[in-house]
C-alpha cells in the first residue's frame, strides 16, 4: 500500500516536473522531441527514422529521442509514458494501433505535452492532439486501381497481395482500390495476405499464379510484395505482366528501373514535414489540425524526381 | 507389447482399419488430397505440388531439428529467428568470402545458437521452452541489429541460387531434392544408428540412459546443436530462394515445424516419433495453405480454417498414442 502511494507520488511529482518543462520551452531554446513508431525495423519506419535523425543533425537545438514500440499496443504505450515522465517538449507519434492508443490522448493532455500524429491516425476527437500530418492510403488505393485499369485495358483477373489484416493501412489501401476497381465490372480482384513482406508475398503468389493462370496484373499493398509477386512472374516467364507497389522507397526505384514493376504510389515518410509541424506547434504557431501529404505516382518518366 | 495382436481376428477390414488407425497423419494427409483434387483442378499438378515442397523446404529443415529435440523430451522455440539471423549474416559475408565460405558461417552460426541453447539447459538448469524462447529473442535482435533493420540483398553466384533456390534438375526443383536427401539422412540417423537411438532413450527415460551410462546432457547439448545447424541451413535456403537476408524473416516457422512435428504423431513427452511422418505432417499444413490459396478462400477466414485443420490432425495423432506408447 505504501510502495504503491510513493510511486504514485513520484509519478506525480515527474509529471508536475515535465509540465513545468513543457510550458517554459520554445523552439529557440534547447527542445527534446519524443518520436515514437509502432517499430523500427520496417523499411518504411527505417527510412523515416534516418530522415528524421537527418532533420535533427542539421537543428543543433533539437534533442530527438526515437521509440520504438516493437509492434505491440502496450509496449508502445508503456514508451509514451516513459517519454512523459522524461520530461519531453512534444510527442510526435505514429501510433501501433489506431485504437488501443486513445489513451496516449488523455496522459500527454494531462502532462500538457501537445502530441502530433503522423501516418497511423488516433482514434480521439481531433481537439485531443494537436495536429496530424499524414497521406491518404484510400486515395492511394483509388490510384493505383485507376493505373492499372487503364493498363489492361478494363478487364482481366488483378491479383491483391493485401498487408497485416486489420492494419488501417492495409484496410484504406484495400478499401479504395476495391471500390475503384468496382466501377470495371469486367475485371475481377482476388486477395490474398502477404504480410507486407517479401517471403509471405513470393509464397502466396505461387499460388495465387497457380489458380488464376493469365491474370491480367498484381497490386500490392507494399513495395517488398510487389517485388516478391515480379521476382514469381519472372521465374515463371509469364510474360510482361503490370504490378504496382506503394511506397516508393529503395525497393521500387530499382524495381521500375529495373522494368519489374510498372509503378509504385509514392508514401512520404512524414519527416521532416512532421518535425517541421512539430516545431510549429512548440512555437505556437498556428498550424493545420490536418496535413495530408501528397501521394504521386511513380514511374519511369517521374523516376529521377523521387529517387534519390 | 503388441497390442494390437487382437485386430488381426476381424480379418482384412479390422487389418485396414488398423493401418489407418496407426497412421493417423498418412490417412489424414490422403483424404486431404483427395478433397483438394475434387475441389481445383489445379492442385494436383506437377507444378503446383513441387511449388508447395520448394515453399516448405525452409520449415521442413526446422521440423526435422524438432522432430530430434522433441524426441529428445525438449522443445526449441529459436528456429525461425536462427533462419533470420542465417540469411542476414549469410548475405553480410557473402561478397567477402565466397560461396563456400558463406556456407560454412552461416552453419557455424547455426551450431553456436544451438550449442548455447543446450548449454543453457544443460548447465544453467533452464527449462528448454525458457532457454529457447530467450535465444529466439537474442537471434531475432542480433538478425536486426546486424541488418539494422534493413533488408539486405546479397549478391549470390548463380551455383548456390541454383542448388539453394531457383534451380531444377528435370521438373524437381533443386532445393526440393537437397532438403529431401536430408529428411532421408535425418530418418536414417534416427532408427538405425546408436545415436539416434540413444536421443530416443534420453527423452523415453532420461535416468535410465543416466544409469545406463549414457552422458545425457551431452547428447542434450547435441540435439539442440544439429536443430541449430539445421534452422541456419533453412537460412541458406532463404537466401537463395529469395536472394536477401530478411531480418523479419520466418517468423512462426518453428510453430509451424512444431505443428508439424505433433501431426507426424511424436508426443510432447518425447521418447518415440519418426522423421517420415514429420514430412506427412508438414505437407498436412502446407497443402492445407496451397488449397485454401487455391480455392481463393477469404484470406481472413483462412486462418480459422488452418486452425481447425492442426487442432483435429493433432486430436487423432494423440487418441492414438493413447492406447500405449508404441516404437515404430
Amino acid at each position: 500500500m505504501n510502495r504503491t502511494f510513493k510511486k504514485l507520488a513520484a509519478g506525480l511529482a515527474a509529471c508536475a516536473m515535465a509540465s513545468l518543462f513543457a510550458t517554459g520551452a520554445s523552439a529557440a531554446d534547447k527542445v527534446t522531441i519524443g518520436l515514437v513508431q509502432p517499430n523500427v525495423e520496417h523499411p518504411y519506419r527505417v527510412a523515416g527514422v534516418e530522415r528524421a535523425k537527418a532533420w535533427a543533425a542539421q537543428h543543433p537545438n533539437v534533442e530527438l529521442i526515437v521509440v520504438d514500440g516493437r509492434r505491440d499496443s502496450a509496449v508502445q504505450m508503456a514508451a509514451v509514458e516513459d517519454l512523459i515522465q522524461r520530461g519531453v517538449d512534444i510527442i510526435v507519434m505514429s501510433p501501433n494501433d489506431s485504437k488501443a492508443l486513445t489513451p496516449v490522448a488523455e496522459t500527454a493532455k494531462r502532462a500538457k505535452i501537445p502530441l502530433v500524429i503522423f501516418d497511423r491516425k488516433l482514434a480521439v476527437d481531433p481537439s485531443d492532439y494537436a495536429a496530424y500530418v499524414g497521406a491518404a492510403d484510400i486515395e492511394m488505393g483509388r490510384s493505383a486501381a485507376r493505373f492499372l485499369a487503364e493498363k489492361i485495358g478494363d478487364k482481366g483477373t488483378v491479383i491483391q497481395l493485401e498487408g497485416t489484416p486489420g492494419a488501417s493501412a492495409t484496410l484504406d489501401r484495400k478499401k479504395g482500390f476495391e471500390e475503384e476497381m468496382a466501377r470495371h465490372p469486367q475485371i475481377k480482384v482476388v486477395s490474398y495476405v502477404g504480410n507486407y513482406k517479401l517471403s509471405d508475398a513470393v509464397a502466396v503468389m505461387e499460388d495465387a499464379a497457380t489458380a488464376h493462370r493469365g491474370f491480367a496484373a498484381v497490386y500490392g499493398h507494399n513495395d517488398s510484395m510487389a517485388t516478391g509477386a515480379a521476382k514469381v512472374v519472372k521465374e515463371r516467364n509469364l510474360g510482361d505482366v503490370p504490378i504496382i507497389g506503394i511506397d516508393g522507397g529503395k525497393e521500387a526505384c530499382e524495381g521500375i528501373a529495373s522494368g519489374a514493376l510498372a509503378a509504385s504510389i509514392y508514401y512520404p515518410t512524414m519527416f521532416p514535414e512532421a518535425l517541421d509541424v512539430a516545431m510549429k506547434v512548440l512555437d505556437k504557431e498556428s498550424v493545420p489540425k490536418d496535413t495530408i501529404l501528397e501521394t504521386p505516382v511513380l514511374t519511369r518518366e517521374n523516376l529521377a524526381q523521387y529517387c534519390k | 507389447m503388441k497390442h494390437s495382436d487382437h485386430t488381426h481376428r476381424h480379418g482384412a477390414l479390422g487389418r485396414i482399419k488398423e493401418l489407418m488407425l496407426h497412421n493417423v497423419a498418412v490417412t489424414g494427409l490422403i483424404v486431404l488430397i483427395v478433397i483438394s483434387t475434387m475441389l481445383s483442378p489445379h492442385f494436383l499438378t506437377v507444378d503446383n505440388i513441387f511449388n508447395v515442397l520448394r515453399q516448405w523446404t525452409m520449415v521442413g529443415l526446422i521440423a526435422i531439428g524438432l522432430t530430434f529435440v522433441i524426441i529428445s523430451g525438449g522443445i526449441d522455440l529459436s528456429g525461425g529467428a536462427i533462419l533470420a539471423l542465417a540469411a542476414v549474416v549469410g548475405a553480410q559475408v557473402a561478397p567477402h568470402v565466397g560461396p563456400f565460405g558463406m556456407v560454412a558461417t552461416v552453419l557455424v552460426v547455426g551450431a553456436v545458437c544451438g550449442y548455447v541453447n543446450g548449454a543453457m539447459i544443460t548447465w544453467g538448469n533452464i527449462p528448454p521452452f525458457i532457454a529457447t524462447l530467450g535465444m529466439m529473442t537474442i537471434a531475432r535482435g542480433l538478425a536486426l541489429t546486424i541488418s539494422e533493420g534493413r533488408t539486405i540483398p546479397a549478391d549470390l553466384p548463380g551455383g548456390f541460387r541454383f542448388w539453394f533456390g531457383t534451380g531444377y534438375i528435370g521438373p524437381v526443383p533443386a532445393p526440393v531434392l537437397v532438403v529431401a536427401i536430408v529428411f532421408c539422412l535425418a530418418a536414417v540417423v534416427l532408427k538405425y544408428t546408436v545415436w539416434g537411438r540413444y536421443v530416443c532413450l534420453i527423452g523415453d527415460n532420461a535416468v535410465g540412459a543416466h544409469r545406463r551410462g549414457l552422458h545425457v546432457q551431452r547428447l542434450t547439448r547435441e540435439v539442440y546443436t544439429v536443430h541449430g545447424i539445421l534452422a541456419a541451413a533453412a537460412g541458406l535456403f532463404f537466401l537463395g530462394r529469395l536472394g536477401v537476408g530478411e531480418p523479419t524473416a520466418g517468423m512462426m516457422f518453428e510453430l509451424s515445424g512444431i505443428a508439424a512435428v505433433v501431426i507426424g504423431g511424436t508426443p510432447f513427452t518425447g521418447g518415440i516419433g519418426s522423421v517420415p511422418l514429420t514430412f506427412v505432417g508438414l505437407m498436412v499444413i502446407g497443402l492445407t495453405y496451397n488449397i485454401l490459396n487455391l480455392l481463393s478462400v477469404s484470406p481472413y477466414s483462412q486462418d480459422i480454417a488452418r486452425g481447425v485443420i492442426i487442432v483435429v490432425a493433432v486430436m487423432f495423432s494423440i487418441r492414438r498414442l493413447s492406447s500405449g506408447k508404441r516404437r515404430r
